[in-house]
């Protein structure tokens, strides 16, 4: 039955290796992410549209997605490469077909500036700068590399803690952590993908790839955000219980040489992901701060995005 | 109100509570008599004065006139208080019956050192009921001359005793003057004064209207108008002769007349003798009587029918004061007799149709029934007669007093048969003989001295007494109660059981008589101050069409003398203020000054203080050169050019800059895609600096903020529309701006309340410091210090950045699409190719204008272009970058390999005998159309005029051709750029099946020609007009 219901427990447990937990989660625990997950993935199928309908279009687009985290630089900054990359993938594609068919060797000199020339493709979203005016001026060389620079900043630590943890890992640990490193919701099966979401009943059915390669990105995000402050959770209440431990049972402290093994890591258990969710949808001041001297304290909100 | 100081704030319950204690345990004027006092009356008088002492206390004054030497301690301290200074002030004249009751009330210096104006009058007036029973006056005054003029050793009885009810009047007056010092009266008896003098009112105008229907407006000679009118006789007929032109009743003419004749009453009458006196002292009466508001309501109409439809069944005569009026006014009246009757008979019918004693209106009848005959003696007993009667009576008795009189002159003569009322029963008093009747104008009648107010007949004689003499003199008499006595029709009266009743009614009347008192003489004044008061609101609500309320010199000045007259009088004698009511004393007199101060509250506002005054010259103009009113400040309004803003500015320019360029590159771009380009067609862009403008000058008188809610928002909405543009937008709907401006609005009130707060509160370790007010009052509305500094830093200071960044890009760019312009001609065949276009062209004649609008959009000054030049310039611009979209989208098929096919000859009549017979209906037609010029092939034609190319479906049916929407310029210059573009499957996705039709199949020969005939052109339009641009429309062509 839950085997039945939940569809990504390898990647999701993939996901979480990768943001940091080592131990192996239940099923209840990837069921409780998959179930969270797949809550934030329809609200902003919900929000995207409702965007769209403003925009007067039936379907949403990349812009209305990427507009409902455009407060999150870091991740708009991401995701802006990402598709980037994506599309220059893609172009390379081409081009390689079309180039295995033409000339193999001398044209990689062209075949590079083409390439150089693809990747200034840059995703413009409709609230930059640019925007302001009617027309658009080609672009130029050195642009946004300041603002780009500070928003891979969190990327950046990201991969630091990546590199730090792969550092003393084996060949073989190494390969697995990389495989888990692509684990991804969407990527080769888009369709289970939007069966999984309710594409058809919550947005049109047959999204833009890009769009669904959007949401891939984003739940992967979701479960790291989600497993990292789980992991916090935990620490901190394994901190807790050491320190109750400790002085409950002094003994205990003296480790000897023919004691067992040290317990070891416990995996995260659903209740820090609760907790976390709980933390994460916590509301903010900002949200709240028109209904100060009005009442209402207790309001319906919606689910907060991560 | 200052000078209702502790001690005058009594409230009127307490003194109600004295009083009544007071009238019910003993009668005052036996108090009077008699020396030993009830214990109870003593104790409760010393209760009395210990409450007054303990408010004097309680309510300490801060003048030193009033202040009590006396401490609550002291006071509770005090057990027995001194009956000496206790000096109550009972009603000194209360008659037996209670009736007309007169106290006079002596401020009471022991407690209150009050120096009220009144004291003169007081010490002048003395009491009369106190005084004038103990001394004695001659029961007789004699007469001796007939004249106005007194004599010296005695007065007209009548006068004397009008004179003692005038004094009595007065005395009560004061009395309740000196009440309002002593007392504090509640307003709330005003209405019913007010409503009660509305009655009267309405009843006099009754009486007036009957009178004026009655007497048509006649001549006024006809009209009675008394002796004198002989003196006046020219006057009265040249009003006679302009009557219609004299738009006042009979009424009022007469009454002027008698004013016009010093001493004629509007009664005097030359036919008539004593006519005068009679009604001017029966009118007197009469009104006295209406007067009495509290009593006398019920009787002021005729009974209504309605209202008690027995009523003259039991009644036979009904009578009331209405129509006594009107009796007196249509001279209906021959005596004195018969208007007493007529009074009487009121009272009476009251009386007999009410015969439940406990009825409330036979309380009225009764009382008035007692003022009756108080004002009775003030009628001299006159029975009118004729003149010629007189006159011949006269003649009779000529040799008796001819040298006392000379009645040569009518006129003198009835003078003074006026003053000595032509009565023809001499009166009799009780002790004097009567002296003959037969000389009634030399001899004056003897009166009854007797005839004073009940007040007198206490000690002196027994009712019995009156009735005897009454009894003897019959109904003429003056005494008090003859009618009473005298109503044989109505027998179901009499005194003797009148008597009783009225003490029973006066015991149940249980007001305090000071109160009473004040009452009756103030309730025209407090009637007039209620209906004023009425007047300002309408409803709840105030009128707003009432004139404002105003200060009157005579009521400040009052007002001034009273605060003086208050404190010690030298001082205030020698106050600077003195002159100022002295100046206002004369005025003053005229007013009644019946109401205590707090019925004329504007009096006592103070003067604003000079500074705060407006003063205004003589066209309203408001001195601004005041000190206290300047000019606002400038720049409250305008943000401070530094900071953010000054960021935010520089930014704003820089975008109104890169605006501008982009229309620029607009516009020139738009010239390279069209063939024509009109004059107006692009509309200038040249937007405004901005600047903040300054609300227009406006004074201001303090330092604090400005509350104007229309500045303020509008000020505060032009910093949004700031922000709004800052953002990007260029222009935003009201709406929204609206929208906004409320909730940035209520925003920034709550910020401003978290501020409050903060500031507010306390804390056991004292109060919020200012920077920890501010972080908590961000914290509190969901801003952090970060997200501020980001916005400064993002929003503001980076995006400046990239402004400057675009904007040269965006220059850049300008000179781009400029350079061919700029730089030698490359390609000058193509050129030269061209040139030919343009001169058997499309261009029209006017080259030497600004054709293109250059000057406007700044070309020529940017790129030292001249216009000429320009225009050419632009040209070749075209056609290179025609050149360049050519060998990019075609880099394989050089232009010059082919030769371009001849063109087609314009089909014109000449050629179109040569074509086939089926189509020369068709193009005659054509051609005729258009003037028999030759036809233009349609590709010649310039894009707009063209029809759109007929599109064949890949159903291969044809259907009727539909348009295309047209697609933005964007788009297409995007799809320029792109080498080998795709089909556009992302925005036109093409019917199923098109793509199978895209084969490398035949070039359409269309196309073909085209290339021949003008290619820099097709290709263009290929490329530009959107209807071409799919791939399948070339196929179906």
């Amino acid at each position: 039955m839950a085997n039945d219901r939940f569809k990504y427990k390898l990647e999701i447990q993939q996901m979480m290796f990768v943001s940091g937990e080592t131990g192996e989660p239940s099923p209840e625990t990837t069921g409780i992410i998959e179930d969270i997950v797949r809550g934030q993935v329809i609200e902003m199928l919900i929000q995207a549209t409702a965007q769209a309908a403003r925009r007067g279009s039936r379907s949403i687009s990349t812009d209305d997605l990427i507009f409902l985290i455009r407060h999150d630089k870091a991740k708009v900054s991401r995701l802006r490469t990402y598709l980037s990359w994506k599309e220059v993938r893609k172009t390379a594609k081409d081009q390689d077909r079309d180039v295995d068919t033409a000339d193999l060797v001398e044209d990689s000199a062209a075949g590079d500036a083409l390439k150089m020339r693809q990747k200034r493709a840059k995703i413009s979203l409709p609230w930059e700068v640019a925007s302001y005016f009617s027309e658009q001026p080609p672009e130029g060389d050195d642009e946004d590399d300041e603002e780009e620079a500070e928003a891979n900043v969190a990327t950046l630590a990201r991969l630091k803690s990546a590199d730090e943890r792969t550092k003393s890992m084996t060949k073989d640990e190494y390969v697995h952590f990389s495989e888990c490193r692509q684990a991804s919701f969407t990527f080769r099966k888009s369709k289970r993908f939007r069966e999984w979401a309710g594409f058809g009943l919550v947005t049109d059915a047959k999204p833009n790839d890009d769009i669904v390669d959007i949401l891939g990105f984003l739940t992967f995000e979701i479960v790291q955000v989600l497993t990292e402050e789980a992991l916090r959770i935990k620490d901190a209440e394994d901190k807790l219980q050491t320190s109750n431990k400790e002085n409950d049972k002094k003994r205990k402290r003296d480790r000897f040489l023919f004691d067992g093994p040290g317990e070891g890591r416990t995996p995260v258990e659903p209740r820090h992901i609760e907790e976390a969710f709980r933390r994460l949808q916590r509301p903010r001041a900002k949200s709240k701060a028109m209904r100060n001297f009005e009442g209402g304290g207790v309001m319906k909100t919606r689910v907060g995005l991560m | 109100m200052s000078s209702y100081s502790s001690t005058n704030l009594r409230v009127q319950i307490l003194r109600d509570e004295r009083s009544r204690t007071r009238t019910n345990s003993i009668d005052p004027a036996e108090a009077e008599k008699e020396e030993p006092i009830d214990p109870l009356t003593a104790a409760c008088r010393a209760r009395y004065a210990r409450f007054e002492k303990a408010i004097a206390a309680i309510f300490p004054s801060r003048r030193p006139c009033c202040a009590t030497d006396l401490t609550v301690h002291e006071l509770l301290g005090i057990e027995e208080p001194n009956d000496d200074d206790l000096d109550v002030l009972l009603p000194n004249g209360v008659s037996k019956d209670g009736e007309k009751a007169t106290p006079i009330i002596r401020a009471r210096r022991a407690e209150e050192d009050d120096d009220y104006d009144m004291d003169e009058e007081e010490d002048e007036a003395p009491p009369p009921p106190v005084q004038k029973p103990r001394s004695p006056i001659p029961p007789t005054i004699q007469i001796s001359s007939p004249d106005r003029t007194k004599s010296p050793s005695g007065k007209d009885s009548a006068t004397v005793t009008r004179e003692k009810l005038e004094a009595d009047k007065k005395a009560a007056e004061d009395a309740a003057k000196l009440s309002f010092s002593t007392m504090f009266y509640t307003l709330e008896s005003d209405r019913d004064a007010m409503l009660e003098q509305q009655k009267l009112d309405e009843s006099d105008r009754q009486v007036n209207a009957e009178a004026n229907a009655q007497g048509a407006p006649g001549k006024l000679s006809n009209a009675n108008l008394g002796a004198s009118s002989l003196t006046l006789k020219h006057l009265i007929a040249r009003i006679d002769a302009k009557r219609e032109r004299v738009a006042v009743s009979d009424m009022e003419l007469r009454n002027l007349m008698s004013e016009v004749k010093k001493n004629r009453s509007k009664w005097a009458s030359e036919d008539k003798v004593g006519q005068e006196e009679l009604y001017e002292a029966a009118e007197k009466v009469v009104l006295e009587l209406r007067a009495q508001t509290e009593h006398s309501t019920a009787f002021l109409n005729r009974v209504n029918k309605r209202e008690a439809p027995d009523y003259f069944n039991i009644i036979k005569q009904p009578m009331d004061l209405g129509t006594v009026m009107k009796k007196l006014k249509q001279l209906a009246y021959k005596s004195k007799k018969e208007f007493i009757d007529d009074v009487n008979l009121i009272w009476q019918n009251c009386l007999q149709y009410n015969a439940d004693p406990k009825h409330y209106l036979r309380k009225h009848a009764i009382a008035m029934q007692k003022m009756t005959q108080n004002l009775i003696p003030l009628i001299p007993d006159i029975t009118i007669r004729d003149r010629a009667e007189v006159e011949a009576e006269e003649a009779g008795a000529h040799d008796q007093d001819a040298d006392a009189e000379s009645d040569d002159e009518p006129i003198m003569s009835s003078r003074m048969n006026r003053k000595a009322p032509g009565t023809s029963k001499a009166k009799k008093g009780g002790a004097k003989p009567a002296r003959t009747e037969s000389t009634p104008e030399a001899k004056p009648p003897i009166l009854n001295i007797q005839g004073v107010p009940d007040i007198k007949a206490r000690d002196s004689p027994v009712p019995g007494h009156i009735l005897a003499e009454t009894s003897g003199l019959g109904s003429q008499n003056g005494f008090g109660s003859p009618a009473l006595a005298h109503t044989p029709s109505n027998g179901h009266i009499s005194t003797l059981d009148l008597d009783p009743t009225i003490e029973k009614y006066e015991v149940d009347d249980d007001l305090d008589p000071e109160y009473k008192i004040w009452k009756t003489m103030t309730k025209k004044a407090r009637a007039r101050a209620a209906s004023e008061r009425h007047k300002l609101f309408r409803g709840t609500k105030i009128n707003l069409d009432e004139p404002a309320l105003i200060r009157t010199r005579v009521g400040m000045g009052r007002y001034i003398r009273s605060e003086l007259a208050h404190g010690d009088k030298d001082a205030a004698a020698k106050d600077i203020k003195a002159p100022l009511a002295v100046a206002v004393e004369e005025h003053a007199e005229e007013e009644d000054n019946l109401l205590p101060n707090y019925y004329k509250i504007l009096d006592g506002v103070p003067e604003l203080p000079y500074n705060l005054q407006w003063l205004g010259d003589d066209e309203d103009e408001i001195d601004r050169y005041n000190d206290n009113l300047r000019l606002a400040p400038k720049g409250i309004f305008t943000q401070p050019p530094t900071g953010l803003a000054r960021n935010m500015d520089s930014n704003m320019k820089i975008m109104q800059d890169t605006r501008k360029i982009c229309h620029k590159i607009g516009v020139i771009k738009q010239m390279q895609v069209q063939t024509q380009v009109y004059n107006n067609q692009f509309a200038k862009y040249d937007p405004a600096e901005f600047v903040e403008r300054e609300p227009e000058d406006f004074l201001v008188s303090d330092d604090g903020p400005i509350y104007s809610e229309d500045i303020n928002r509008t000020a505060f909405q032009r910093s949004i529309g700031k922000i709004f543009y800052h953002a990007g937008f260029e222009d935003f709907q009201p709406t929204a701006f609206d929208l906004v401006t409320d909730i940035a609005t209520s925003f920034f009130k709550k910020i401003g309340q978290t501020v409050m707060l903060y500031s507010e509160t306390v804390l056991p370790t004292g109060r919020f410091a200012p920077d920890e007010i501010l972080l908590h009052t961000l914290a509190e509305n969901g801003l952090e210090i970060d997200t501020l500094e980001s916005y400064i830093r993002d929003d503001v200071e980076r995006l400046g950045g990239k402004l400057v960044q675009l904007n040269e890009r965006m220059r850049a760019h300008l000179a781009d699409l400029l350079r061919p312009a700029l730089q030698d001609v490359e390609n000058p065949e193509a050129a030269e190719e061209d040139m030919s276009h343009f001169v058997n062209g499309d261009f029209t004649d006017d080259i030497g204008d600004d054709y293109y609008g250059f000057k406007d959009l700044g070309l020529e000054r940017e790129f030292g272009m001249s216009i000429s030049s320009g225009l050419m310039r632009v040209l070749q611009t075209r056609i290179n970058s025609n050149y360049q979209a050519q060998s990019a989208i075609n880099p394989a098929v050089p232009h010059t390999e082919y030769k371009a096919p001849p063109p087609f000859e314009p089909l014109s009549l000449d050629i179109l005998k040569d074509q086939i017979g089926l189509v020369h209906n068709f193009f005659l037609a054509k051609l005729h159309a258009n003037g028999d010029e030759p036809l233009i092939e349609d590709e010649d034609l310039p894009i707009k005029q063209r029809a759109p190319k007929p599109r064949l479906p890949p159903t291969g049916k044809i259907t009727t051709p539909r348009k295309r929407p047209v697609s933005g310029q964007g788009g297409n210059s995007k799809k320029k750029k792109r080498p080998n573009p795709p089909p556009p499957v992302a925005t036109k996705p093409p019917p199923a099946g098109s793509t199978a039709i895209i084969a490398p199949t035949a070039t359409p020969p269309l196309s073909e020609e085209n290339n021949g005939t003008v290619p820099k052109f097709e290709e263009k339009d290929m490329d530009n007009t959107p209807g071409m641009m799919s791939p399948e429309s070339i196929m179906a062509v």
